[in-house]
């Protein structure tokens, strides 16, 4: 039985408040961003520009080589998700469709991992990159995130739901691990690939700490840290920053905006938010 | 089948050795320095000195690196944990926590064979660096508090701007004028209000010390008293209310015009000179006399090497010239700080990058001498301190919830508990 919710006026102003909540600090952002310097000073702030100007978004482009930051980061996100789906799609297969002996004990050292914050291990990963020789390269700001702990354990969790019969009968059929996984597996869990992928290019969006840790020249730097370099140590001329967050912020803003049916979709079947 | 596959194999190969590169500085080539810096506004004036540096040794290219300030640590500790890290480097006041775990090469046989004399240099600054008798440091530049007013602001108003030799007194005076004819979104004053700035600077100006026999000594008369004039700055509405004011930026906000006057560290003038207003716009005097006396605190920056340097005679012939009165001169002319070498040249050149700061000499020469060491400068034990006594205990007072006689008793403690 389908159960039929009528809308009441309550939920209009529920879905109201908590558009304005997420949606205001970004139509700030947007507005401070075509303001010039003086008027993002003013006390009490001032929140529509008078007179509207891009001078902010033109300084971005002075002070920045922010067609090169872009690039950066479109190529680290690409490598990046492609290198997870990869490497997190065979580990939670070995987990939840092999079995592999001591499942459950590995199964729990990746729980245990996912609970330790990510940037206990910039030194030490720095230390590895370091001995690969790969420090200032585009290669070290996507390696040591491609091992996601996360992303076996949600593709471990979706893999789990794969009919075992048909597992069984393609074993039995003659196909490798690899072929099963690749044309058995992954298409039946083809949203939660789809949450991974969008999840590790949002991280790799906001980039921060590793890229600016493992990386000196400007040019082998993305968009998070490119941002950063906007901020002074006293001063920060925020209409420029702002403008720069919101070109950084577009790219994903305009993808979203395509693919919107089959995030919401990919990410309902998940149940992540 | 198999094609499709090799020419994958082949792309990937090609795309990884695309990306990664050949790896340049900090571990390949005898004669490449790296340089590692945090301030973006003195960006500029340390390339100067490097742009000249490299002139004068054409074998020797340096790779200047900025980090942003809040990553600047994190990525030195990784850097120099793994064994890497910049040849040359800026250090302050966590300088002792490098030299205790081992990283940074200690200078005095450098010293002694070019004959560099220490005493070009301030002398409080070179003992900040001198651990058990090794010099680990050479001064690059020092602070000095200062206040500068914004002229046009006085004559737009038709108050009179302040006297060279102005009084506390003077100062709520004049900013009581101010705040009567100005706008009302605009703010009369800026006075540091922070602990380890604003309040300890004025507990020395008092006749008081905030530590004194490793002990804090804050709940004494002047201590207290400090902190109810910073307050009381607060409560008649001649400084922002502090619990508002995190973002105010005193600098913009003085260039803007919604500021008549401000306490201003010597790193930030260049921000001032810089700005597009007329000559003469800025004026700079000292801080105001608290029963006749005044004092500002310091700290300065020093170039250090890394003890894993490869080269590492090279990197003491970059120390050794952006330190010179050469390297402070082309600082100075770019915008960098105050120097820290005594030479009367490079002051000179600091006034004349900044000469649209109107009397900033004399403001300058009747403040240097009068500098004590900033209190998490000379007590590094207290840094963590100091990060509690702000996030914790001067919000509540300056909201007015808790007493100035409290809470000097509280920064006491958080002092004794740091210095333990």
């Amino acid at each position: 039985m389908v159960v039929q919710y009528r809308i009441r006026w309550w939920t209009y102003l529920a879905v109201t408040i908590v558009g304005l909540v997420i949606l205001v600090p970004f139509a700030w952002m947007a507005s401070t961003a075509l303001m010039t310097t003086g008027q993002t000073l003013q006390v009490p702030p001032t929140i529509i520009p008078s007179p509207f100007t891009l001078d902010g978004t033109l300084e971005v482009f002075n002070r920045l080589p922010f067609g090169i930051l872009l690039s950066n980061t479109i190529i680290v996100s690409i490598g990046r998700v492609l290198g997870t789906i990869v490497i997190c799609s065979m580990a939670a297969y070995a987990l939840a469709i092999i079995k592999v002996p001591g499942a459950n004990v590995i199964l729990l050292f990746v729980l245990a991992l996912i609970m330790v914050p990510g940037d206990i291990f910039i030194i030490p990963s720095y230390s590895i990159i370091t001995s690969m020789r790969l420090t200032d390269t585009l290669v070290a700001l996507a390696l040591p995130s491609l091992f996601d702990v996360f992303g076996v354990f949600l593709l471990y969790q979706f893999f789990r739901g794969v009919p075992k019969e048909m597992v069984e009968a393609a074993r039995m059929d003659g196909a490798s691990h690899l072929r099963i996984l690749a044309t058995i597996v992954v298409p039946i869990a083809r949203s939660g690939i789809i949450s991974l992928a969008i999840l590790t290019t949002l991280a790799e969006w906001k980039e921060l700490l590793w890229p600016i840790v493992v990386n000196r020249s400007l040019d082998k730097m993305t968009l998070g840290p490119g941002l950063a370099l906007l901020r002074g140590e006293y001063t920060t001329d925020w209409n420029v920053l702002m403008a720069a967050g919101l070109l950084a912020a577009l790219p994903m803003v305009i993808i979203f905006l395509i693919l919107q049916k089959r995030f919401i979709a990919s990410f309902a079947r998940s149940g992540l938010k | 089948m198999l094609a499709r596959r090799n020419l994958m194999f082949a792309t990937t190969a090609m795309m990884l050795a695309s990306l990664s590169g050949p790896e340049l500085a900090w571990s390949a080539g005898d004669v490449n320095l790296s340089l590692m810096i945090w301030d973006p506004a003195q960006k500029a004036g340390v390339q100067k000195a490097v742009d000249a540096f490299q002139g004068a040794n054409p074998g020797i290219k340096v790779d200047l690196i900025q980090v942003p300030p809040d990553q600047y640590y994190t990525k030195l500790d990784a850097s120099l944990g793994a064994g890497e890290g910049p040849d040359v480097m800026w250090q302050s006041s966590k300088a002792s926590y490098y030299v205790d775990g081992g990283a940074l090469e200690p200078l005095n046989d450098y010293i002694k064979k070019d004959k560099l004399s220490l005493d070009d240099y301030n002398k409080k600054i070179v003992d900040l660096y001198n651990f058990g008798g090794k010099q680990y440091g050479i001064p690059k530049d020092m602070d000095a508090w200062t206040f500068i007013y914004n002229a046009s602001v006085f004559k737009k108003l038709g108050v009179e701007a302040p006297k060279p030799e102005w009084t506390w007194d003077d100062m709520v005076r004049i900013a009581k004028e101010v705040k009567a004819k100005q706008g009302q979104s605009d703010v009369p004053l800026y006075y540091n209000y922070s602990f380890n700035n604003g309040v300890s600077s004025l507990v020395h100006a008092l006749g008081g010390k905030v530590i004194d026999n490793n002990k804090g000594t804050m709940s004494s008369a002047a201590g207290t008293k400090a902190l109810e004039m910073i307050k009381a700055l607060q409560d008649d509405g001649l400084i922002l209310k502090v619990a508002s004011s995190s973002d105010f930026n005193p600098v913009t906000s003085l260039i803007s015009g919604k500021l008549a006057m401000a306490e201003i560290p010597s790193w930030n003038l260049s921000l001032l000179s810089k700005a597009d207003q007329p000559e003469g716009t800025f004026q700079v005097i000292r801080m105001p006399s608290v029963n006749g006396s005044w004092t500002t605190d310091t700290n300065g920056l020093v170039y250090v090497m890394n003890v894993n340097s490869k080269q590492k005679d090279d990197a003491w012939k970059l120390i050794r010239f952006l330190t010179s009165e050469q390297g402070a001169v082309l600082h100075a002319e770019g915008g960098a700080g105050l120097p820290a070498n005594s030479s009367k040249i490079a002051l000179r050149a600091f006034v004349k990058a900044n000469d649209k700061l109107g009397g900033l000499e004399q403001a300058l020469s009747v403040t240097m001498d009068q500098s004590y060491l900033r209190t998490t400068t000379q007590f590094p034990k207290v840094i963590p301190g100091n990060a509690k006594i702000s996030s914790t205990l001067m919000g509540p007072f300056y909201a007015g919830t808790v007493s100035a006689a409290d809470t000097a008793k509280k920064i006491d403690d958080a002092l004794n508990e740091a210095l333990r």
